[in-house]
């Protein structure tokens, strides 16, 4: 439970911020637990990064110029229900309160806030990311913990690397689904993909590490997991 | 005398006075009113006794008449009558005294009065008499009948027969006085030149006469005996020569009258005694019941006023208490402000330092803390909290109270104003704009002018939050006009919705929620610029909010 914040690691979040003090600090905390932050200065920018970048989490301040933060959750909302979302502010009053109550929030930081809170809200959003799962069974002796990144098999732990992790955990979003091989370069690199002799590899050894009966190769068409 | 008089004037007390006076009043009143009775009563008694002393001449004249008839009339009777004026004619005096001797029994049966009857001839010679014995000759003459006095006075009636002689009839003359005893009931005199009296009969009139005589042996007009009162009246009568008079005189008894108007006077004053007594009494008494109800009524009114002042001085305390808690509920309100003001100036530095105190600690957690990053941090940190100092700081220069006036730049206390509100404003995304003319110095208490200027942005504010109104503005300028400075605070929030305007000033009244507003920011806000400033606070609706203004005098 504890290391469930390392799914974070391989995740983007976007963070909107207007007052650049306390927005530098936070970023430099945010890169600390995910791979990518990406930053906004009000809320359109917020708003266009978001279609842009379609990052994983979401952390936005309420009082912002151009657009609220409450504004962008709710344009957010209409596409996606999904992604977590972490809402700072400086009010407590119940108006917005209300207004983010409504369009479901993970977590509700109110600023000044501790150490404690804004990790506590981290591991609420990267839970939410996991779907609420910390053990999948792959079969009866293969079990995979995402907090960990780390397999379990007939007792014995196989760590898995950071990319191997996240193309398991794409493969158990989508179990009985075949993937194909563009649709896995696209989901784990997207614009910037290595090489597709890298991709393989990668495939390659996560088979090894999982078994290759579990991740099986239809050939023509790409990769499913039982 | 005079100030004897007014010495007593200061020594009688007002009841005593007002006695006297009324009593004095009730005197003269009294006076008048007894001395007209005795007028009107002396007036009657007069009038009826001139009316009858005209009913004794008249009745006196009348028998006079009536018995000059009579006897003419009984001697042409007699003349006309058988042989009689043969006789006459003859001048028989036998055949006269025989034929006249029956005649002159029946008139003297019916006047007893009648004490002779004569036959004269044309030369006036006595021809026959019967009776008592005549003059005899009488020379004849038309005026011959009425009084003359023959040793004593008789009445005679002449009646001529043709030219052979006449008749006369001599007359005591009282029977004229039985005659008026008769008919009026009052007994006369007939009194003489000499002095000599014929009565009726022999009765008190002479003792009465007695009396009726003065110093000069003449009848005077009233007399008095010892218990009665009389007026005389008098008839003057000549006798037919003309040379000899005689008075009738009667004495009425006017007692009754007199005694009438000495009772009517005494009864006036009887009456006015007792009233004036009354008077007297109920002056005194009421006069006591006054006195008491007035000192009654000054005591109570005494009570009254001691009261009242009680009262206005309890309602004067609780004016004050109120005044003062009033400014204390300012003062706290001020205090609130402020408080509120600081925590958005502050939440911001805060939070800033708190992410830099969880980001030291992350990095340190992992290792990643470099000495560089540190030292930044530090540094930050420091800034933050200048910064909060400098907020605190200025803060408590505007809420510190100010002692003496001085010139302070108006532009300058307006822009610090603006800086302390500037953080409150932008997290309510509320845009504030500010215009000035030119620099302004006035002389004054720049805090309080500050203190104001920021509640009324603070309503403002709250306004506009409250509305919920759409792209919230707060505009303020700074302008001079005719010697006056004028600071305008509008927005757009849509205005004072109190009627009349005015009464936004006045405590207690406020329009906004009840947990916002304590509802004596603008009043305390109106006489802080009223009376320390010498200024006004004025309010107006513009088409889209609300306009105060803040009047100062120019130096």
């Amino acid at each position: 439970m504890n290391n469930i914040l390392s799914i974070l690691e391989n995740r983007t979040v976007l963070y909107a911020e207007d007052e650049p003090g306390i927005r530098n600090n936070v970023v430099q905390i945010l890169e600390l637990f995910f791979n990518k932050v990406l930053v906004a200065k009000d809320g359109k920018e917020a708003w266009f990064l978001y279609e842009e970048e379609r990052p994983d989490v979401l952390i936005v301040d309420i009082c912002m110029p151009l657009m609220d933060g409450l504004e962008v959750v709710t344009a957010v909302r209409k596409s996606n229900q999904l992604i977590p979302i972490v809402v700072l502010s400086a009010h407590r009053d119940e108006a917005n309160l209300w207004r983010a109550v409504e369009q479901k929030i993970s977590k509700y930081l109110t600023k000044p806030f501790r150490k404690e809170a804004l990790l506590e809200a981290l591991r609420v959003c990267a839970l939410e990311l996991l779907g609420g799962v910390l053990h999948v069974e792959l079969s009866l002796d293969v079990s995979y913990a995402p907090c960990e990144k780390c397999l379990t098999c007939k007792e014995e732990k196989i760590p898995l690397s950071n990319q191997e992790s996240r193309l398991l955990e794409y493969f158990i979003a989508r179990r009985g689904q075949t993937l194909s091989f563009e649709e896995i370069q696209d989901h784990l690199w997207r614009y910037e993909a290595p090489s597709k002799e890298a991709i393989k590899a990668l495939i390659k050894s996560l088979r090894k590490k999982v078994g290759k009966e579990h991740i099986k190769n239809h050939y023509g068409i790409g990769y499913a997991l039982d | 005398m005079i100030k004897k008089l007014r010495s007593l004037h200061d020594r009688l007390s007002t009841k005593v006075k007002t006695i006297v006076l009324v009593l004095g009043l009730f005197a003269l009143l009294s006076f008048v009113f007894v001395y007209l009775r005795y007028v009107d009563t002396r007036t009657f008694t007069e009038e009826s006794q001139t009316f009858y002393a005209e009913r004794i001449q008249s009745v006196y004249a009348e028998t006079l008449k009536r018995t000059e008839n009579f006897y003419r009339n009984r001697g042409y009777a007699n003349l006309n009558s058988f042989g009689i004026s043969t006789a006459l004619e003859e001048t028989n005096a036998t055949l006269l005294q025989e034929l006249s001797e029956y005649r002159w029994e029946v008139l003297k049966a019916e006047n007893p009065f009648l004490s002779s009857m004569a036959f004269y001839d044309a030369n006036g010679m006595l021809l026959a008499s019967l009776g008592r014995k005549v003059p005899l000759s009488v020379s004849y003459q038309s005026t011959l009948t009425g009084f003359c006095l023959d040793e004593t006075l008789w009445y005679r009636v002449l009646v001529p027969w043709k030219t052979y002689g006449f008749i006369m009839f001599e007359l005591d003359p009282r029977y004229f006085l039985a005659e008026i005893v008769e008919l009026t009931g009052l007994e006369g005199f007939i009194l003489m030149q000499n002095n000599t009296l014929v009565t009726l009969y022999q009765s008190s009139i002479e003792r009465l006469f007695q009396y009726s005589l003065d110093s000069h042996h003449q009848v005077r007009n009233t007399f008095s005996t010892a218990s009665s009162l009389f007026s005389t009246h008098r008839i003057v009568q000549n006798d037919v020569s003309g040379e000899n008079f005689f008075e009738v005189l009667f004495f009425q008894d006017i007692t009754p009258a007199k005694q009438r108007l000495s009772h009517a006077i005494f009864e006036s004053v009887v009456i006015i005694m007792l009233l004036g007594v009354v008077a007297f009494v109920v002056l005194h008494w009421g006069f006591d019941v006054l006195i008491r109800r007035i000192e009654e009524l000054n005591a109570t009114l005494e009570k009254r006023v001691e009261e009242e002042i009680k009262k206005r001085r309890a309602n004067e305390a609780i004016a004050k208490e109120k005044e003062q808690l009033l400014v204390h509920q300012s003062k706290l309100a001020s205090m609130g402000e402020m408080i509120g003001n600081i925590a958005h100036q502050w939440r911001q530095p805060l939070t800033q330092l708190n992410t830099i105190l969880i980001a030291i600690e992350l990095f340190y957690e992992r290792g990643k803390l470099t000495p560089s990053m540190l030292q930044k941090k530090i540094q930050e940190a420091q800034g933050q909290i200048d910064f909060m100092s400098n907020t605190v700081d200025d803060f408590r220069h505007f809420f510190a109270p100010q002692k003496q006036k001085e010139r302070f730049n108006l532009s300058d206390t307006i822009t610090n104003a603006l800086a302390l509100v500037q953080s409150s404003l932008a997290n309510n995304t509320i845009t504030c704009t500010y215009t000035k003319e030119k620099d302004l110095f006035i002389k004054g208490y720049s805090n309080e002018v500050a203190q104001v200027l920021l509640n009324l942005i603070s309503n403002a504010k709250d306004i506009l939050l409250e509305r919920n109104i759409q792209n919230p503005h707060i505009h303020i300028a700074l302008m001079e006009k005719e010697g006056v400075v004028a600071i305008e605070v509008s927005d757009n929030g849509g205005g004072v919705h109190v009627s009349p305007i005015e009464k936004i000033f006045e405590p207690y009244v406020s329009t906004k929620h009840a947990s916002m507003g304590t509802g004596i920011g603008l009043y305390m806000s109106k006489i802080i610029i009223e009376k320390n400033s010498h200024g006004q606070l004025h309010v107006k609706n513009t088409p889209i909010g609300a306009c105060f203004t803040i009047l100062l005098p120019s130096p």
